[in-house]
């Protein structure tokens, strides 16, 4: 016990983990603000909040970019993998920060709390991507969790928010009993919680007589991943969350919360899924089958584009799911297209959903998607991109989401998935129907004069420079990435 | 299967057994016959007053929560006690000293944000 | 001269900028566009026609100075290529660089398509000028002469494609123009879903090109699809070359409007009239040929595809002749002759006579272009009237564009000297020295055809007795001097540009066959045999007279004596009367095709197959069933904690049910 402790080189753990607290920092100065500084509707915690997230970025960059190999502290592992998700996830982050500064601003309810707790949910991620043991896992999903329930019902004035708030985290306290059912029965038949130590042993574990425990703590770990990242039948949560939920606090659930989930689930897969293959792969390929099938077929009858993306959101979790029963036989190449369809998938996601924030400026939220009519003529620009995000979510190229999607399939075809890939193939197709409505009503559709009260309320707001430079950002990130995907395969595949 | 797994299952289903039979046989064995009596809440013997549903200040589950944390703040510091004196032994008692600092520096952190929010004023 | 350029600029650097001049006009004319948009042009138009014409005009310039540069090699091979711009590298296994590649081929459409082009633009500003939409106009007419260049200059087939993919948008656009008449974006959408058939065609070729070059284990660095690399393996295609040429010809089919996609160009003509004239006729149309002469040494591997590409050419020129000589549009009969000539290209490139189909191509480009512009300044004059039974005696009023049109007339017809005279022989020629008299032929009927159309059509418009009512007679007036240099200067070459190909016997040296021989392994193959040359001359002369004949008819008859038809058909043979009653064909097809086809496809394939199979059982069947699912599912999402918590169990106990079993 002693001699691990003291054998940590803690000089390199602080500066692997310098990132993390420079994010601990600003998450406290942000509380402390809110605790002593009379201060409401000032810029100042948003932007130290994005100051930090742009150092921890810059930090974590020359991480990246340096030629280390992964440093493993047993609880924790700082590899190339973890470094750049932790950099998706920041970049996640900061884009939720500069959607809700104008969001919060215009229902009047800055706090410097939901930038702190923002924080600590990235924090939370951090240790997630980095963990190197189960019981790391279980306390990075908790810190994420534990603020995002709060962040949902952040909007504490409104039912629907409050609503969220109390069905993400009965559900969430649910799932998590489970996943740590299933820490309790690897440690039971396995004797470790380490991921390094379960890959070396699963295949042993398989064979012997523990066989059984361990298939059922691994199956109770799935299902606690499957609640995280939305998959059927453990999704029922996400579209009432994302609906509810303050349209920032959305976009972040739905892009670095599930990042961060799927990279922590890929790490337990690539250490234990090989063993005894044959039952995850249908497992999972299943849970594939159902979550696309399901996202898919329901997004299409929702008239809320809010629910329709968060129904999108089940579907590509889905189709993320497609590469999974790859890793069994390739492992590398199913996690680098899991990386790129993550990058892609946050791209695309965050800027079709900073046009919701902007449609749902005023103080309700007009998120019909009849409320888009008329979009094409009255903000060119603004509809030009959402066009961009949805046609790169159904998978159009030269958009980034084409080139993830091929990449994922591609995978699962070169492991011999071929009917997965049909079915998922048939799914993009079903997509179609519901990523290109919106833009048939925002081009073809003339608004009609009962919406006309509401619609000035949400439309008179000049774009805010936040929301501008999201959509910029994410905007060109599709469009460049769709069109040069051969520097993101570069970068992705120096990560994994 | 193992026998292993069996006897979970086994366990599984004894678990079930007994709560869904406690249920089942107090409803299938009780006579059923409703009076006033049986149907009241039951409370301590006493005729109830009023209806048990009482709106009372949030600020008992403030309270209530705030206890819980520094509650288990003070459960985590007594392994840390008993294991201090081997660290000092081994020369790392700095460390292990700066390692709890960190653990109370930020717990006190989430209470200097409950004071300065308020949490710890009855009156107001 | 060109020395002091190229200390400024390397050649490649020139080449780029060829491109490059038309993309930037079409920038600066979109931006133009966008910024006046539901406002007064004003000032703006002299901007826009600046631009709109002088770029091109510097593209020109710039094809010119390498077209001269490439002359000056004595003996060494002068094509070079530009190298990539950057690489598009989809996956470790693609490589796809943006390069140009400017070689004897691709230099002569440059400059044939800048020329024409640069001309075509120069029309339009005296054409379109009152147009509302004039800097859309030259925004979209730009965008197409970047993307034609593209298509000819590319050094790979996946930026040809790309090329290929550009024109057919800008043609989408422009047919519809005037998109507020739906009937023209009607027009334009029949464009655009045609040629996505043949591009399906065209795709499915590329697939197996990939695969072809793939499985030769070619270098993936270089690119696969670059015609350098493709002709280097060149062996490798020899199982898949049937396949690979007729999907490829396919996409030709669909682009170059032959039977039976063709349906497309003649409702094309619903764009403005330099449109036609520069896209429906002279550029974008040929790519289809361009595209099978660039790739000769994949289609010279398989002669099965290659008499395809012939018998589908000849039919389609007789075919299209036909067709040409019963209408009274005047832009259709030029549509339909256009679709006739592109089978007589086609037919050329199916019997191997490369250089002669190019020949034609660039010949055609001149006399096609010169008449659709000449139609436009008719029907700019007569205020938008087509319809040539309503014309007549127009020489009086406009004269030079009467007179450039007999021009071009003449050269369609193959009269000599002008220069259809020299193309169409090379191709009638050589079809014929090949031994391929039955193609041959079907050319020499339609050549004949062709005279007879045409000439029909200048004896309608130009001369005879005016149909015109008086009041409108007084006002119809020559076109504006923008518009008529552009006829003076394509009437000239029409008239000279055959001297790129005066055969040998005749003196000449076939200059553009030699220039291009480099290309052509196929041809060069072809020994040449001196005992042919009488009757070459025999040939040459029988079509030549053939021609004439035709030209003499067509005219007496439409322009002096209209009323002979009737009268010389009773005394003359039965072939006469066939001619001349233009309505038999109609009438044949009509019973023998279009009824029957009419018959099948109504009942057959549109009430029961389609409208009950495939689209009440598989589409709208298919469609019905989502959205049947859809809804079961989405009433799942009840919104109620409990029912969640319950799919969540019973997720739970089914994995661990399954992993117990």
């Amino acid at each position: 016990m002693m001699p691990q402790f003291t054998q940590i080189d803690w000089s390199s753990l602080f500066n692997m983990g310098l990132p993390w607290i420079v994010i601990f920092a600003a998450a406290a100065i942000a509380f402390l603000t809110a605790a002593l500084v009379e201060e409401e509707n000032s810029l100042f915690t948003p932007v130290m909040t994005l100051v930090a997230i742009a150092v921890a970025f810059a930090l974590s960059w020359g991480r990246w970019l340096s030629p280390l190999p992964g440093l493993s502290f047993g609880m924790l592992v700082f590899d190339k993998l973890s470094v750049f998700v932790w950099l998706m996830i920041l970049f996640s982050a900061a884009i939720s920060v500069l959607l809700s500064i104008p969001y919060l601003a215009a229902r009047g309810f800055v706090k410097p709390e939901y930038y702190g707790l923002l924080l600590l949910s990235t924090l939370g991620m951090a240790c997630l991507v980095s963990a190197g043991d189960l019981l790391m896992v279980y306390l990075g999903i908790e810190t994420m969790s534990l603020a995002v329930y709060v962040l949902a019902g952040f909007l504490r004035y409104r039912a629907a928010s409050n609503e969220a708030a109390l069905k993400y985290f009965l559900i969430g306290a649910f799932a998590s009993a489970f996943l740590l059912m299933g820490i309790a029965f690897v440690f039971g038949s396995a004797g470790s919680t380490n991921l390094a130590v379960l890959a070396e042993r699963s295949t042993e574990i398989m064979a012997g007589e523990g066989r059984s425990f361990y298939l059922f703590g691994v199956a109770m770990l799935l299902i606690g991943f499957g609640f995280k990242i939305a998959a059927v039948p453990f999704h029922a949560w996400a579209p009432d969350v994302y609906d509810g939920a303050p349209t920032p606090v959305t976009v972040f659930m739905a892009t670095a919360v599930k990042a961060a989930a799927f990279v922590a689930f890929l790490r337990l897969g690539v250490s234990v899924f090989s063993a005894g293959g044959e039952v995850w792969i249908t497992v999972l390929s299943v849970g594939a089958v159902a979550t696309m099938l399901l996202g898919n077929l329901a997004a299409i009858v929702q008239e809320n584009i809010k629910r329709m993306l968060a129904y999108s959101s089940i579907a590509h979790a889905g189709y993320i799911l497609v590469a999974f029963p790859s890793i069994v036989s390739d492992p590398q190449g199913a996690g680098r297209a899991v990386l790129f369809y993550l990058f892609a998938y946050i791209l695309m996601t965050a800027g079709a959903f900073a046009v919701v924030v902007v449609m749902g400026l005023g103080k309700d939220e007009p998120t019909g998607i009849s409320r888009l009519a008329g979009l094409g003529k009255r903000r060119p620009v603004l509809a030009a991109t959402l066009t961009l995000f949805l046609l790169s979510l159904l998978g159009i190229p030269p958009t980034v989401g084409f080139f993830a999607k091929y990449y994922l399939f591609l995978t699962a075809v070169k492991s011999g998935y071929i009917w997965l890939v049909v079915i998922a193939v048939i799914n993009s197709a079903i997509s179609a129907y519901y990523y290109l409505r919106p833009i048939v009503v925002m081009y073809f559709k003339i608004p009609s004069p009962l919406v006309g009260e509401g619609q000035g309320e949400g439309e008179t707001h000049a774009l805010s420079p936040f929301i501008v430079a999201v959509l910029a950002i994410t905007a060109l990130g599709v469009a460049y990435f769709g069109i040069f995907p051969s520097n993101l395969l570069a970068i992705v595949t120096g990560s994994f | 299967m193992s026998i292993n797994a069996i006897s979970i299952l086994v366990l599984f289903a004894l678990a079930a057994a007994v709560a869904l039979g406690i249920v089942l046989i107090s409803a299938l064995l009780g006579s059923g016959r409703k009076s006033t009596e049986k149907l009241l809440p039951y409370e301590c013997g006493l005729d109830p007053i009023g209806s048990p549903r009482r709106r009372f200040s949030v600020k008992f589950f403030l309270v209530a929560i705030l206890f819980i944390v520094f509650d288990v703040e003070v459960v985590f510091l007594y392994p840390w006690a008993v294991v201090f004196r081997e660290f000092k032994a081994a020369g790392e008692g700095a460390l292990a000293f700066t390692v709890a600092a960190v653990f109370l520096g930020i717990l006190l952190l989430g209470l200097v944000y409950a004071w300065g929010r308020g949490a710890l004023d009855w009156e107001e | 001269m060109l020395d002091s350029l190229y200390q400024l600029v390397s050649i490649q650097t020139l080449a780029w900028l060829i491109v490059a001049f038309p993309l930037a006009g079409a920038a600066v004319n979109a931006l133009i566009a966008v910024g006046t948009a539901k406002r007064e042009m004003g000032a703006y138009r002299g901007v826009v026609s600046f631009f709109g014409v002088f770029l091109p005009l510097l593209a020109f310039a710039a094809s010119a100075a390498i077209f001269v540069t490439m002359t000056n090699f004595e003996g060494v091979d002068p094509s070079f290529i530009t190298g990539s711009l950057l690489q598009w590298a989809v996956t470790p296994g693609l490589v796809v660089d943006i390069g140009l590649k400017i070689d004897q081929l691709s230099i002569v459409m440059a400059l044939m398509v800048t020329g024409v082009g640069t001309l075509i633009h120069l029309y339009s500003v005296g054409y379109m000028g009152h147009d509302e939409g004039y800097a859309r106009y030259f925004a979209e007419l730009n965008l197409f002469l970047f993307f034609m260049l593209v298509l000819v200059l590319a050094d790979n087939l996946i930026l040809m494609f790309v090329g290929w993919e550009g024109v057919g948008l800008c043609s989408y656009l422009l047919i519809g123009f005037w998109f507020e008449d739906k009937a023209k974006a009607r027009a334009g959408t029949k464009a655009f879903v045609v040629n996505r058939i043949g591009d399906g065609f065209f795709l499915a070729g590329l697939f197996l090109v990939y695969a072809v070059m793939a499985s030769a284990n070619a270098p993936v660095g270089s690119g696969y699809f670059n015609f350098e690399m493709m002709s280097r393996y060149n062996a490798y295609f020899v199982p898949a070359a049937t396949l690979i040429s007729l999907l490829l010809f396919g996409g030709a089919i669909g682009k170059s409007a032959q039977i039976p996609l063709y349906v497309w160009l003649p409702d094309a003509m619903a764009g403005p009239t330099p449109v036609s004239a520069l896209i429906h006729a002279a550029t974008m149309v040929t790519a289809g040929v361009y595209m099978v002469v660039r790739l000769n040494f994949i289609f010279a591997l398989s002669p099965f595809a290659l008499s395809v590409v012939a018998t589908v050419g000849a039919a389609t020129a007789l075919f299209a002749a036909t067709m040409g000589l019963t209408q009274t549009d005047i832009k259709k009969i030029l549509a339909y002759s256009t679709i006739s000539q592109l089978g007589y290209m086609f037919m050329a490139a199916g019997v191997g006579a490369f250089s002669a189909a190019i020949g034609h191509l660039v010949t055609h480009a001149f006399f096609k272009a010169l008449l659709f512009l000449c139609a436009g300044s008719v029907i700019h004059a007569m205020s938008g009237e087509q319809d040539i039974r309503n014309m007549g005696s127009l020489r009086l009023r406009m004269p030079v564009t009467c007179w450039t049109f007999v021009i071009a007339a003449l050269a369609i017809a193959g009269v000599a000297p002008a220069s259809g005279f020299f193309s169409k022989d090379a191709i009638l020629w050589q079809t014929f020295e090949r031994g391929q008299y039955g193609l041959w032929a079907v050319g020499f009927i339609a050549a004949g055809l062709t005279a007879f159309y045409i000439f029909r059509a200048v004896g309608m418009v130009f001369f005879g007795e005016s149909n015109i009512p008086p009041e409108k007679w007084k006002r119809v007036h020559e076109s504006p001097t923008s518009m008529i240099i552009p006829l003076i200067i394509l009437a000239f070459l029409s008239l000279l540009g055959g001297v790129i190909e005066v055969p040998k016997i005749l003196g000449g040296s076939d200059r553009l066959g030699a220039w291009l021989s480099r290309l052509i392994a196929y041809e060069t193959a072809h020994a040449p045999d001196p005992s042919m040359a009488a009757r070459e001359i025999i040939v040459m002369v029988i079509t030549l007279l053939w021609s004439i004949h035709f030209v003499v008819l067509g005219w007496v008859i439409y322009a002096q004596r209209r009323e002979w038809p009737d009268a010389v058909a009773k005394k003359i043979s039965i072939i006469f009367r066939l001619v001349a009653n233009k309505y038999y064909v109609d009438e044949i097809y009509d019973r023998l095709i279009v009824r029957p086809l009419n018959w099948v496809s109504t009942k057959v394939l549109w009430q029961t197959l389609d409208d009950t199979f495939i689209d009440g059982l598989a589409v709208h069947g298919t469609a019905r069933a989502v959205g049947v699912w859809a809804n079961i599912v989405s009433m799942a999402e009840t919104g109620v904690l409990q029912q969640y918590l319950l799919y969540f169990l019973i997720g739970a106990v089914v994995i661990v049910g399954y992993l117990a079993l």
